[in-house]
């Protein structure tokens, strides 16, 4: 398996400095990254050791293995939603697809993974009502959505929201088992807390 | 940066406002943060520092997130061509010139290479294993030799090694470190002049955080 991709930290959207080429902005969600194996349904945390709580998931990684089951891919990297607030207990928020190292999809640039989960999983609502058991984390406009997603969290009475997280579009999945801590310069959180 | 996407636009927050949480969102008790002595600080400066260092903090993440990008992107730019003009040759210059308006930037490739923990990585690249050996350092846990037999096992390690031609591969670490309950003992038992006397030969570890306890 691969370590998940671990953005790089960009501080807060106001500093940040113009981005190089095409970017795409998602949410960043609070919740506890992880890695699914998906012929199998095992959930593994960050540093690649099963996640501890991985059962109380197990309704979203019956789904997501059925529905990302394929050749191309045998990872999926998420979020999973769980104990850090109430909101979408138990769901999962499908960050990227993981090719296989070294075979022809591993070349696949973010907006080919994209397109390729856009076609079998529903994108999530911003204002996340009935939250489904797996999900795609909107494209989102960086400048509205910094504020915009801070009104949801008030509303929400939650810390669902971190920041937003870009990608740069070009870019593969950064597949490497190094290190958890090895970080990947073509995706950048934005947090607004430190 | 201001990517537009390529999906369904989201609607400004301000623009929803009738949507039923449910059961969701319910506030959960506040984390507590440990209370800690507040520094008297009584004409400001040093909060007018701590200011600063947040304010600045901020403004090198942007600027160093910014840089880690842009050199990874010229490095993925510039890597096949250094592997396309140096192949077949013997002698190979360790970087490569970029040229800007500003001046150049080197993109320079070392003879240093990540460490790899397991075999298996190479498996995918089965030609590469021949350029690849095992390397290690053995360490010993000297806590856990018992006292008595310390000089005696050391003295046949060292002639074990000699024997085998091979003393340069034993090399030793040692310091001068504090005993377990110093960090505690020095406050109870050394007066603050000790302390600041001591800190002068032994200095503490001091670090400015700026993350992890919200603003």
């Amino acid at each position: 398996m691969s370590y998940p991709a671990r953005p790089i930290n960009g501080g807060p959207l106001e500093t940040a400095l113009p981005k190089n080429g095409v970017w795409k902005y998602e949410p960043k969600y609070n919740g506890w990254r992880a890695m699914v194996h998906l012929p199998s349904g095992a959930i593994f945390n960050r540093q690649g050791e099963t996640l501890s709580i991985g059962q109380e998931f197990t309704d979203a990684l019956r789904l997501l293995c059925s529905t990302l089951d394929c050749e191309a891919f045998k990872w999926a990297d998420v979020e999973a939603l769980s104990r850090r607030h109430t909101v979408g207990r138990g769901c999962l928020i499908v960050l990227d697809a993981v090719p296989t190292a070294y075979t022809p999809t591993a070349a696949a640039t973010y907006s080919e993974r994209r397109a390729w989960l856009d076609a079998v999983i529903p994108e999530l609502d911003l204002m996340p009502g009935q939250i489904p058991l797996i999900s795609l984390p909107p494209w989102v406009y960086p400048d509205t959505a910094w504020t915009d997603l801070q009104m949801i969290n008030r509303r929400l009475g939650a810390e669902f929201y971190e920041g937003l997280v870009a990608k740069k579009a070009d870019q593969p999945y950064p597949i490497q088992l190094l290190s958890p801590e090895r970080e990947f310069p073509f995706w950048a959180k934005h947090r607004w807390k430190s | 940066m201001r990517t537009k996407p390529t999906t369904n636009t989201p609607e400004p927050a301000s623009g929803i406002k009738k949507v039923s949480f449910g059961a969701i969102g319910a506030k959960k008790e506040a984390k507590k943060t440990t209370e800690y002595p507040a520094y008297p600080d009584a004409n400001g400066a040093a909060a007018e520092i701590a200011a600063r260092i947040l304010e600045r903090t901020e403004q090198w993440e942007a600027l160093d997130s910014a840089i880690k990008t842009d050199k990874a992107e010229l490095k993925q730019m510039v890597s096949p061509f250094y592997f396309t003009t140096n192949s077949g040759k013997v002698e190979v210059p360790s970087s490569v010139s970029v040229a800007s308006e500003k001046g150049e930037v080197l993109v320079t490739y070392q003879n240093r290479y990540t460490k790899i923990d397991s075999e298996a990585l190479l498996n995918s690249v089965p030609f590469a294993k021949e350029y690849f050996r095992q390397a290690f350092t053995l360490e010993i846990d000297g806590d856990k030799i018992p006292a008595e037999a310390v000089e005696e096992l050391i003295a046949e390690l060292q002639e074990l090694f000699g024997k085998h031609n091979a003393m340069g591969a034993l090399a030793v670490k040692d310091a001068i470190k504090p005993v377990a309950e110093f960090h505690t003992l020095r406050h109870s038992k050394l007066t603050p002049e000790q302390n600041l006397a001591l800190d002068q030969i032994v200095p503490i570890v001091a670090m400015v955080k700026t993350k992890g306890r919200g603003k």
